[in-house]
């Protein structure tokens, strides 16, 4: 496995939107000569701005947005200007986790009903893995199968979404900050879950993110993207350690709470484990 | 030294069709001149209710069921009062999370801020208003604040509408600044810029603020003191260093567990479950459901508070403490 393709290779991506029409305005260039590789088994993390465009390189690599120029392949197979049938095909090895888990499931759907949907689209792909055992993969028990997404918190609906992203058994999970909208407490579940399936899926994934201290604890590399280009890449603690754009180095010093440390938390004399109450 | 502002159990309480959930319960609070307190919670846990109940901001299905509240000394809520409304504005001001909604968007900045002052100095000359509203806008750190002044809304940025939004909060010199997640919707290198801002509000320009937020570090760059918000209530409070580096209540510890810090590498805790539902018979210690310490004695009666010389805490089996056996 170790001489495998890489996952993803993105070169030198180009989107650019027009706006005639609107005006006299110029076109927008949102991504501009992009190259970026994931291998089998990374996390990679890409960071950034709003406006910086990597939602944007999320979309045309999730084969949902546009591409004007460039090549993206995933495992060696090139994914534009391809047929649609190949298309749709190669669409359910990348799956997308958006951040806001209750705006990307059908309001009128079940859980269940949801993934019936998508077996039904993907027949050859979905027979794998019950509906109780691929909950139970994203830590979810399956009396939730029948409800709506109303009836799920935040951290629950972002399973049930990286649950539907698991089914067709994808080789990249692309996650387009997938814990913005969600409580610390329940952000931190979301990110084991991903280190957690990486392992036990062998699913690859890009991490979208503004937060660099959630990318500095999840990624093994990171690419920093500002105005449609990447500025930086590189191993995750080799680049946050010693960043060499000044970009990079203003995202660094904005992190609040730098000096704070886990030791005081971690330490052992806190509480003495007593014996459970009946 | 007396505080500027005081809560005494206050208790805040919503109806829906649903029925009545408690948001805010026994919430005590003591504002100092000079304090920066941050409100910490998660989603639910009734920070933003409390806020606005100080301000008397509260939606229409929202009434404060009990409680006094005291400003320099004069009591201005509970035994039949409510002259809240001579303190918003005036006394305390808000700054809300989304300054893109809650700025009008029809009126200049300079008109948005005249009318603050129109409203709470209706005694001094429109000359006054003017020389205060420039010297206001000067502090702000924009690179032309004549130009924000003529602007509308939709002209400036976001860092620069939330900065507008803090001039306009604090442009009648109000002795206390409410911030709630004033910074959670700007970019992480904007959000600094305006934290600095935050920072000399209450460091050169002396006022006391409440700094809302469920971003424990964030508050932590600028707050000097800490009240952890769950299910309602403070569970703990006291001076920033201690919350953090020593906290006592599980909750606190289970949310420095859950976010990622950048110092030093280490697996995330989350917290299991979800916050209860707090209706009005609620008893008992609103975390003992999601909680790995707890024992029966946690759901049986509420838990009081524990105060230890400047922090306080809301457990019957602090952190640090012996281990209550608890076999009942």
């Amino acid at each position: 496995m170790s001489t495998a393709r890489p996952v993803l290779q993105i070169e030198d991506l180009r989107v650019v939107f027009s706006q005639r029409g609107i005006g006299k305005r110029p076109d927008v260039v949102a991504v501009d000569g992009v190259s970026l590789c994931i291998e089998a088994g990374e996390i990679v993390g890409l960071v950034g701005e709003s406006g910086s465009g990597k939602t944007t390189l999320a979309l045309a690599t999730a084969l949902l947005g546009r591409v004007t120029d460039g090549r993206i392949s995933l495992e060696g197979e090139d994914i534009i200007g391809i047929s649609r049938k190949r298309m749709r095909r190669l669409r359910s090895r990348i799956q997308v986790v958006f951040q806001d888990p209750h705006g990307s499931l059908d309001p009128r759907q079940t859980v269940r009903k949801g993934l019936s949907e998508l077996r039904s689209l993907h027949p050859g792909r979905s027979t794998w893995i019950t509906d109780a055992e691929l909950l139970a993969k994203v830590g979810m028990t399956e009396d939730l199968l029948d409800h709506l997404p109303h009836e799920l918190s935040g951290g629950q609906a972002q399973r049930v979404s990286i649950a539907r992203a698991l089914l067709l058994r994808p080789s990249l999970l692309v996650a387009d900050e997938p814990t913005s909208a969600l409580d610390v407490s329940v952000q931190a579940q979301i990110l084991n879950l991903m280190l957690q399936l990486r392992e036990s899926e062998k699913v690859s994934v890009l991490l979208i993110s503004h937060d660099l201290s959630v990318v500095r604890n999840l990624c093994d590399r990171v690419y920093v993207m500002k105005d449609g280009r990447v500025v930086e890449e590189g191993e995750t603690e080799e680049l946050l350690a010693s960043p060499t754009h000044p970009y990079t180095r203003q995202l660094i010093a904005a992190i609040p709470g730098k000096d704070w440390d886990r030791s005081s938390i971690e330490s052992p004399n806190g509480w003495r484990e007593g014996p459970d109450s009946p | 030294m007396d505080p500027l502002l005081s809560v005494r159990s206050l208790r805040v309480e919503a109806t829906s069709s649903v029925g009545t959930i408690v948001a805010v319960d026994r919430f005590d609070l003591d504002i100092y001149p000079g304090d920066v307190i941050g409100l910490i919670g998660e989603s639910g846990s009734g920070k933003t209710t409390a806020v606005r109940s100080l301000l008397g901001l509260t939606e229409r299905n929202v009434r404060i069921a009990e409680g006094s509240i005291y400003f320099q000394g004069e009591q201005v809520l509970g035994d039949g009062k409510n002259h809240l409304d001579r303190l918003r504005g005036r006394h305390v001001g808000m700054v809300f999370q989304n300054a893109s909604s809650s700025l009008n968007p029809l009126l200049k900045i300079k008109t948005q801020m005249r009318q603050v002052l129109r409203v709470n100095q209706s005694a001094q000359r429109a000359a006054a208003h003017q020389r205060r509203i420039e010297e206001v806008i000067s502090r702000m750190g924009f690179h032309d604040p004549k130009r924000v002044l003529r602007s509308y809304p939709h002209q400036l940025s976001g860092g620069m509408r939330q900065r507008a939004a803090i001039a306009i909060a604090i442009v009648s010199e109000p002795e206390i600044v409410i911030a709630d997640e004033s910074t959670s919707a700007l970019d992480v290198t904007t959000q600094a810029e305006v934290m600095d801002l935050v920072r000399e509000l209450a460091t050169d320009m002396g006022h006391s603020l409440i700094y809302v937020t469920h971003d424990l570090l964030l508050a932590a760059e600028v707050c000097t003191r800490m009240a952890v918000m769950y299910g309602g209530e403070i569970v703990e409070e006291g001076p920033t260093a201690s919350v953090i580096a020593a906290p006592r209540h599980p909750y606190t510890l289970g949310l420095l567990r859950s976010v990622p810090m950048w110092a030093k590498k280490a697996p995330l805790v989350g917290i299991e479950g979800t916050p209860p539902r707090v209706t009005p018979g609620f008893i008992g210690c609103r975390f003992a459901s999601r909680c790995a310490h707890a024992v029966g004695a946690c759901s049986e009666a509420d838990v009081e508070w524990t105060q230890r010389r400047d922090s306080g805490f809301r457990c019957i089996q602090p952190k640090g403490a012996p281990l209550h056996t608890g076999n009942g």
